[in-house]
């Protein structure tokens, strides 16, 4: 990897210990729920090899939105400096599941959308793959078969 | 990606191929054939009086004029109702000494047949165009057969007073008109009242000469070779004829050719001929004086002035030559000078080569000769010849024939088989080249390619010599040739050898068969005028047109079309060069249009242009071509076929083409490659993906906020 790509990188975790060190003392037992609960989307980044680490990205949004539910009510109470049960929370599987849920459908959108990837670009790649050919078709009719043969020679 | 959506390549002459669309082949050929099927041009015929006026009967020969390249023919002046005339027609081909033709048109003198005109006109019956020299027809008889009818001997006054005296007189003013005659001969005498000596302009000089009326060094020459010659050549001629009036034609009768050269080379030319008889005393001196084996004290016009008026001194009996005591064996004949030498060594020319690597020769010109500086050119030339590998063989050839120059100067130019003056080099291509003699005429094509005319200067014994015109004008002619002597391509080769050295001779090409064409207008009109019967079978140009064409538009360099280097095969078609070759002539012929001759340069080159690889530039330029052909200006289809840049245009377009070709089967293989399918797959997957994962988090956490 190179320095330029190291960079941000540095600068991210910097930027996570900062925040890591803010929820700890904002939210104290709170940031271990999220921790745990951000734990499919920390496995998504050290198993993700794609450059722009996309299923990470992916999979990140999709356990944020199923943790958001939960960490919102956490973090007003925090905000307002009122008690927030935590170890309830923690304890309630159905929270656990929908968290988890969260992070399994991000990777579902992502092995799904890989198919429509694939259908679109063969798609794209046929409608150029015919009109190459017949304008290859037009120079061997311009030029004549010797187009053709130059390049075999060639 | 990067794919050229160009097709067909630029073809930068918009103005005539903007609104042109390409027609098929076959119907390009359909309009050519359609035009030339219906061309008639009307052109003015060649006149079958010659100037208007001189009329040729040719149900009437005069076979008693004809000469060796001419048939005689009565013929008439219309104007004056003059018909005491002849006409002699030149066989095509033939040589004709124009020079003198120039000078003598007009020409009166009691003693001179008058050339009343000369020039071309059709045979009515053949439908031939040919060369005709009208001359005025002298009374009486033929010396030679009056000479037959006497019995007993000619008095010598009659000779001296009713023969020679006019004779000379004629020669005398001749040559002060800068001509020789060159046919003084008792055949070409006419004799009624007074002689009148006959033509000489329809044959190069001396052609029709029996052997023995020619000085030794015209008699080693080649009949058609022998230049101009001098005045001198005339008096001598005039001593034979003398020798022949005094003792009959019986005299010469026990001489072949190479006899009398060997017996005058051993006797002299006043032994040789007098064969022991001595003459009256009244031609003594004249005999002596004219038949004298020094060249140079030769008798002049001033001599036989004094001679006619009874002066002049007593001459003594020229010796026989002899320059050394000892003398020299070769090729089993004993040679007592460096002539007889020289004679010996061309008749046996490659003993002289063997003999020439031998230290023979040169122990005899410094032993006996005591020519030191003759001995040291030998040496030279020894080396030269010695040292020479068979591959050189025409460099033997040049060291041998400047052997022979230096051993006989006076002698014509001697060359393996040829022997000829200067001068005499134009008259002898045209019948080389008329007896297809090809040995001959590369050898002729080497002596001029190499400039071995400069070994005749160099042989000159004195140092000031300076040569006659003819001979001047020859080797300038000579310098001019060698600049392109070495070039055999279209254009060049023996046939220009030929119209250069012979400025006036017709156009001797198959196509030009009937007709005596000396002008660029004249060939191409004829030309257009033959385009609709052999556009179909022939080339328009071939090596005798091209020839003739590059002589008169003066092409110094081999024809090479660079616009069409990007398509050798049709940069080095015989047809592309015709079609630069005619437009060249036709640009120096104003205002001259062949539509015609345009449509079958057209119609020939249209084959060739299938090398253009774009179609669409290809139907381009031929439909261009034909449109150029109907304005009659051949100059017009080179500027499009040859001078414009389709090729270069086509030649691009086509690599241009072949690349695009390239990059397209590249791309074509690349899209089809699962691995980049499956990256480009996972790269829009994961596009949508984000983009689902971005919108659900934003809908949630609005929805969460709005809460």
């Amino acid at each position: 990897m190179s320095k330029k790509n190291q960079a941000p990188s540095t600068l991210l975790m910097s930027g996570l210990a900062v925040s890591s060190l803010v929820g700890i003392v904002v939210i104290k037992f709170g940031f271990i729920f999220i921790l745990i609960a951000i734990l499919p989307s920390i496995v998504a980044y050290f198993i993700d090899r794609d450059e722009f680490k996309s299923a990470f990205r992916v999979v990140l949004l999709c356990n944020l939105c199923a943790l958001m539910p939960n960490v919102l009510p956490m973090l007003s109470a925090a905000v307002r400096m009122q008690p927030y049960d935590v170890i309830a929370l923690m304890s309630d599987p159905i929270v656990w599941l929908v968290v988890y849920s969260g992070a399994a459908a991000g990777w579902s959108l992502i092995f799904l959308c890989n198919y429509i990837g694939r259908f679109l670009v063969i798609l794209y790649c046929e409608y150029q793959i015919g009109r190459l050919l017949r304008f290859q078709k037009k120079l061997v009719e311009e030029w004549g078969e010797r187009v053709k043969q130059e390049q075999e020679e060639a | 990606m990067a794919t050229n959506e160009q097709t067909t390549p630029d073809f930068e002459n918009a103005a005539a191929t903007s609104d042109v669309k390409g027609m098929q082949d076959s119907k390009l050929s359909g309009l050519i054939n359609e035009f030339l099927a219906g061309y008639k041009p009307a052109r003015p015929t060649t006149p079958e009086a010659l100037d208007s006026r001189y009329q040729i009967d040719l149900n009437q020969p005069l076979p008693g004029f004809d000469t060796k390249t001419a048939i005689a023919y009565a013929a008439s002046d219309s104007s004056e109702n003059d018909g005491g005339l002849y006409a002699l027609i030149c066989k095509p081909g033939t040589y004709q000494r124009h020079s003198a033709i120039k000078k003598l048109i007009g020409f009166e003198h009691k003693h001179f047949v008058t050339l009343k005109a000369a020039g071309v006109f059709i045979n009515p019956a053949t439908e031939i165009e040919q060369y005709a020299l009208i001359y005025t027809r002298p009374p009486g008889q033929k010396l030679s057969e009056l000479m037959a009818g006497v019995n007993g001997r000619i008095s010598e006054s009659f000779i001296s007073r009713n023969v020679l005296s006019p004779l000379i007189t004629v020669i005398g003013q001749l040559a002060e008109m800068g001509v020789t005659h060159g046919s003084v001969r008792p055949d070409n005498i006419y004799y009624g009242e007074y002689p009148i000596l006959g033509e000489c302009l329809s044959e190069p000089s001396g052609l029709s000469q029996p052997f023995y009326f020619e000085p030794l060094y015209r008699m080693q020459a080649h009949p058609a070779a022998k230049g101009d010659g001098r005045v001198e050549h005339d008096y001598y001629a005039m001593a034979i004829l003398t020798i022949y009036m005094l003792y009959g034609a019986g005299h010469f009768a026990v001489y072949t050719s190479e006899l009398l050269q060997k017996k005058i080379l051993k006797d002299g030319a006043y032994a040789a001929l007098m064969r022991g008889k001595e003459p009256p005393e009244m031609f003594t001196n004249l005999l002596r004086g004219l038949l004298s084996g020094n060249i140079n004290e030769r008798w002049s016009y001033r001599n036989l002035k004094q001679w006619l008026e009874g002066k002049g001194s007593n001459i003594m009996p020229p010796s026989a030559p002899m320059e050394s005591a000892r003398p020299f064996e070769f090729a089993g004949t004993i040679a007592h000078t460096r002539s007889e030498l020289a004679h010996l060594m061309f008749l046996n020319w490659s003993q002289a080569i063997d003999l020439m690597r031998t230290d023979q020769l040169i122990q005899w010109v410094i032993l006996n000769l005591r020519n030191k500086e003759l001995s040291e050119t030998l040496k030279r030339i020894k080396k030269i010849v010695s040292d020479a590998s068979v591959k050189n063989q025409i460099h033997v050839n040049e060291q041998i024939m400047k052997l022979i120059l230096l051993f006989d100067p006076d002698g014509p130019i001697r060359i393996g088989t040829l022997a000829f003056f200067p001068d005499g080099i134009d008259s002898l291509c045209n019948e080389l080249m008329h007896q297809h003699a090809t040995e001959e005429l590369r050898l002729l094509s080497k002596f001029i390619e190499l400039t071995m005319h400069v070994h005749w200067n160099d042989t000159r014994p004195t140092a000031d010599y300076v040569p006659p015109d003819t001979i001047k004008q020859s080797l300038l002619k000579l310098d001019h040739l060698r600049l392109f002597a070495r070039n055999t391509g279209f254009a060049f080769g023996h046939e220009r050898m030929l119209y250069e050295l012979n400025p006036n001779l017709a156009c001797r090409s198959p196509l030009c068969e009937k007709k005596h064409i000396t002008t660029l207008s004249g060939l191409l009109t004829h030309l257009d005028n033959i385009s609709a019967s052999q556009y179909r079978n022939q080339e328009a140009i071939d090596l005798h047109i091209a020839a003739f064409i590059a002589s008169r538009v003066s092409i110094m360099h081999e024809v090479k079309l660079h616009q069409l280097i990007p398509h050798p095969s049709l940069a080095t078609d015989k047809n592309s060069m015709a079609l630069h070759i005619i437009s060249l002539a036709q640009s120096r012929c104003t205002n001259l249009q062949c539509p015609g001759l345009a449509h079958w340069l057209v119609f020939r080159v249209l084959p060739v242009l299938d090398i253009i690889r774009s179609k669409t530039l290809r139907a381009q330029v031929k439909t261009v071509a034909l449109q150029c052909a109907k304005t009659g200006y051949t100059q017009n289809i080179a500027e499009i076929i040859i001078h414009s840049n389709y090729a270069v245009a086509d030649m691009s377009g086509f690599v241009r083409a072949i690349q695009t070709y390239k990059d397209n089967t590249q791309r074509i293989s690349y899209l089809k490659r699962d691995d980049v399918i499956e990256s480009y797959s996972q790269s829009v997957g994961y596009m949508i993906a984000k983009s689902l994962a971005y919108l659900g988090f934003a809908v949630i956490f609005i929805h969460l906020w709005v809460e």
